[in-house]
């Protein structure tokens, strides 16, 4: 019977043995991804000990901090930018793009890690400093009050961002309490929307909101004709009767053609039936060609999420639809970011810079790690022409409907926009301004825009002026 | 110099590490959760301590030939359940130092009463129709404290007593009888069918019975950790028996189509299967435990959280049937592998135990009672790593829970009463049975290891 005692003392071992080959499986080989499974409620402890890292804006402004295991925002304008941090609904804006920095998980080596877990030390993260100006982003935010929309400026050579005001703005602070209402908010804008009643609240509209670009897209289509050479600033242009007619399509001579025999003029008094000729002389191919230059179609690649544009939704576009799309209506559906890069590339000489929302990355112990740089995203025109559009535009603020926009002894340049926010004419359209200033040396560039609120004119230009105002003050 | 010779000298050298354990490990969990060393701490472990030295000059003084190394191993077992049982359910610790220590004197009490074991061959009818008494009352009377939906204990008073940690005992005793007044019939085999030698058909009685046993445990009590326990008890002993791996095999076989049958008949058999085999499917609802359980082992890595620094208490009745992944998170793979390592150790001494005796009965009464050990070790940590199923039976001697803890004391005592009988001067040759080229391998298994014992106990 030994023989048999034997055996079966080797079936037993072999059996344990066969266990710990699966312990180690499960503790070892799969112990990484086990891990980080989202069953593992120890994940969401060890988040809850990590002392996460700050959020500074360009001047140090405490943004974002972690006190007492709550997570804190100083700025309320800058609640899309920051994005939120739960540990219920997970994070937005910078606390997504930068966790990894933030949570400490980045850079930590296994062998930290497991110095770390072996001392039971929390985590610690490290600190972004923003080129955000939190005290700019709260005159803006001031500036356009009640209204949904966005504002957007950048420092024309370098592509920092100094505001980027999505409104209506969320509290950071009361993400958890208050999720359910801000998900429960109606997800599109309507002319119904209104302070009391926020639409799409979470969503950056700066960034992610898609509008019809409306007159401020003439931009675009003047620096086509004018560094294609089709036209000069004052190469004469038919008069305007009535309206311009396409293919059986008319497009009036709205809102001012009277007195336009260039396009100087043209752009001053934003003609559409102009315009529109204008789209027809450049052919859809080199006004694509044009757009896909600012960057239209695309995402604009920022440190936090941003949705592509569109110049239309398919090719082999129709005159009519040429002609649309020319003067800012059609397909076209732009972000706020999208049109502030137009005023910066024409701004900046016809150099489309990158935008970039941060300045530094710093470790936790306040040490810089990585210092972004400028970047430029490709050259959309010649100087000269970047020169000829900038006067136009100048006189677009002095002479035509960006009037409101004006600062005493600065020259602004810019132009408005009224965009078409529906087939119905009895809703309010949306309100874009875009410019820079001042137009001899341009150092901000600007785009606002205000849904459901009118005039271009007579909205956007004047909140615009505020923000450049208060910039252009703060640089001394 | 003659009372000198009287101390266990290689179980006192042993001791210290047991007393070490769960001082360090009770102190270590108490700062580690409360930032200061409790007063518990120094209870539990003084308690341990005292209880520990009761086992040691109790054995010296009871049943003094007795193997030196099972007491040592059972208690740095013992300790070290008690500092898990501490970690996870501080409420209940000092009834697990209790239990040990009931346990402790359980096991004095039966190296004293039992110094013949062989007498409880006489009592082999009356542990099966105890056994079967039991089970047939847990199945009419059965209460089900906790919850589980398995009905496994009987109410004695303001008692709970689980009746299958006490059958695995009388299971080994009966069939460890039964086996060796039959084994010329069983080994031999009578009746021809082509090929085969059967037994006769009366000795397949029992083993239809202990076959017929599993199944209604796992079938009536839902306990299917206690079915595959006594299966493999009934398995193992009939192989080591009967020396026929055939029986074993068609044991096995017919085991298996039990619980085919049982699976395609019984919803909540059909249900542990699939959450065995698909965890991931339901891993916030039924599958929680084994998923938990394997998170647990997951986040230990291999130098583990370290004790009190993990979460393995939103594992659902951890310190009962998951003490592995508690283990296994707190102390590691390095401390899991330190466990299993005792396990093997445990189970090479038990039978040995069970090589160095001469007689039928007890060899495989001690081969049979390290195989509990054994297959139930083997059975909640293969659950606990998702080899099979997830059982509720307890890890011997770790696992919070006073039946198991008393049962096991007690087999502990029975084992250690069989390694202090008269060992034989050389290995003896059974005539019964055993076919001659079997016996040639015997001779050399047992003069290695014996050789390697004697070199020991010096």
């Amino acid at each position: 019977m030994s023989g048999r005692i034997v055996r079966l003392t080797h079936v037993y071992l072999a059996l344990l043995l066969l266990i710990s080959a699966a312990t180690a499986y499960w503790q070892v080989v799969r112990g990484e991804e086990l891990r980080a499974s989202e069953y593992n409620p120890r994940r969401i402890e060890e988040e809850r000990r990590t002392l996460r890292g700050r959020i500074l804006d360009r001047r140090g402004v405490e943004l974002a901090a972690t006190q007492d295991g709550q997570r804190r925002y100083a700025i309320p304008a800058l609640a899309h930018v920051t994005g939120f941090y739960s540990l219920r609904y997970g994070t937005s804006g910078i606390e997504r793009a930068y966790d990894g920095l933030l949570s400490g998980r980045a850079g930590e080596g296994p062998i930290t890690r497991t110095m770390r877990s072996l001392l039971h030390q929390p985590r610690r993260g490290g600190h972004v400093q923003l080129t955000v100006d939190a005290e700019l982003q709260q005159v803006a935010d001031r500036a356009i009050g009640a209204a949904h929309g966005a504002v957007v400026l950048l420092d024309v050579q370098t592509g920092e961002v100094l505001v980027l005001l999505s409104k209506p703005l969320f509290d950071p602070n009361r993400i958890d309490a208050e999720w359910e209402q801000l998900r429960s908010a109606p997800a599109a804008s309507s002319p119904q929307c209104s302070a009391q009643n926020p639409c799409a609240p979470l969503l950056n509209r700066a960034t992610q909101g898609l509008y019809a670009p409306g007159s401020t897209f003439k931009v675009v289509t003047a620096a086509a004709a004018l560094d294609s050479r089709l036209l000069q600033p004052n190469t004469p242009l038919p008069a305007c009767t009535g309206a311009y007619v396409v293919d059986g399509f008319r497009i009036l001579c709205q809102p001012r053609c009277d007195g336009v025999y260039d396009l100087t003029h043209a752009l001053v008094f934003s003609c559409n039936a102009a315009f529109g000729r204008i789209g027809n002389m450049l052919g859809e191919e080199r006004l694509r060609e044009y757009a896909r230059r600012f960057g239209i179609g695309t995402a604009i690649p920022l440190e936090i999420a941003t949705t592509p544009t569109q110049f239309a939704s398919g090719t082999n576009l129709s005159r009519p639809a040429v002609a649309s799309t020319a003067f800012g209506q059609g397909e076209l559906l732009m972000t706020p970011l999208q049109m502030a890069l137009v005023a910066a590339a024409v701004a900046n000489g016809g150099e489309l810079p990158a935008p970039r929302l941060v300045l530094r990355t710093l470790d936790r112990s306040g040490n810089t790690l990585e210092e972004s740089r400028p970047r430029t995203l490709g050259r959309v025109m010649s100087p000269q022409a970047a020169q000829q559009l900038t006067q136009m535009m100048v006189l677009a603020v002095e002479q035509g409907y960006g009037f409101q926009a004006r600062i005493p002894g600065v020259r602004v340049a810019g132009k408005t926009g009224t965009a078409q926010s529906s087939n119905d004419p009895a809703v309010p359209d949306h309100s874009w301004f875009i410019g820079f200033a001042p137009a001899d040396r341009p150092r901000y560039a600007i785009a606002v825009m205000m849904e459901f609120s009118g005039w271009g004119s007579l909205e956007a230009a004047p909140v615009a002026r505020r923000v450049l105002e208060a910039a252009l003050g703060r640089a001394g | 110099m003659r009372l000198l010779s009287c101390v266990r000298w290689r179980e006192l050298s042993l001791l210290p590490v047991p007393l070490v354990v769960p001082l360090a490990g009770a102190a270590l969990v108490s700062i580690g959760r409360y930032g200061t060393a409790e007063p518990a701490v120094l209870r539990l472990a003084l308690g341990f301590a005292l209880t520990m030295l009761l086992g040691h000059i109790g054995l010296t003084v009871l049943c003094r030939t007795a193997d030196q190394m099972l007491y040592p191993i059972v208690a740095l077992l013992s300790g070290l359940g008690l500092v898990l049982v501490y970690r996870l359910r501080p409420d209940l610790a000092m009834r697990q130092l209790g239990w040990i220590a009931i346990g402790t004197v359980a096991m004095l009490v039966v190296t004293h009463v039992l110094r013949h074991p062989e007498v409880l061959r006489r009592y082999k009818y009356s542990a099966a129709v105890a056994g079967l008494l039991l089970v047939a009352l847990t199945i009419v009377l059965g209460v089900d404290p906790n919850n589980s939906g398995a009905r496994l204990w009987l109410g004695i008073g303001p008692f709970l007593f689980q009746p299958s940690e006490v059958l695995k005992v009388l299971l080994v005793v009966f069939l460890a009888a039964y086996l060796d007044e039959n084994a010329t019939v069983l080994t031999a085999g009578t009746y021809q069918l082509g090929r085969l030698r059967l037994p006769p058909l009366p000795y397949l009685g029992p083993a239809v019975v202990m076959w017929g046993l599993s199944l209604a445990l796992l079938v009536f009590q839902r306990d299917l950790g206690a079915a595959l326990l006594f299966f493999g008890i009934f398995v193992a002993m009939l192989y080591l028996g009967s020396g026929r791996t055939l029986y074993a095999a068609v044991a096995l076989l017919a085991f298996a189509a039990g619980v085919t049958l049982a699976y395609a008949l019984f919803a909540h058999v059909r249900l542990r299967v699939e959450i065995w085999l698909n965890p991931w499917a339901d891993p916030r609802g039924r599958a929680y435990q084994i998923v938990q359980g394997l998170i647990a082992l997951a986040s230990g890595g291999v130098p583990g959280a370290g004790l009190g620094f993990g979460m393995p208490t939103v594992i659902p009745a951890v310190h009962t049937d998951l003490v592995y992944a508690a283990l296994g998170e707190e102390l590691g793979f390095a401390g899991a592998l330190a466990l299993l390592a005792l396990y093997s150790v445990l189970v090479e001494r038990g039978m040995r135990v069970a090589l160095s005796t001469a007689n039928g009965f007890t060899r495989l009464a001690a081969a049979g009672l390290t195989s509990v050990l054994a297959i139930q070790t083997a059975v909640i940590l293969a659950g606990s790593v998702r080899l099979i199923p997830l059982t509720g039976i307890t890890l011997p001697f770790v696992s919070y829970g006073g039946s198991s803890l008393l049962a096991n004391y007690l087999l502990l005592g029975l084992l250690l009463r069989i390694s202090a009988l008269p060992r034989p001067i050389q290995p003896l040759r059974r005539t019964r049975g055993v076919a001659p080229p079997l016996q040639a391998r015997d001779e050399v298994a047992v003069g290695t290891l014996q050789t390697n014992d004697r070199e020991g106990s010096h």
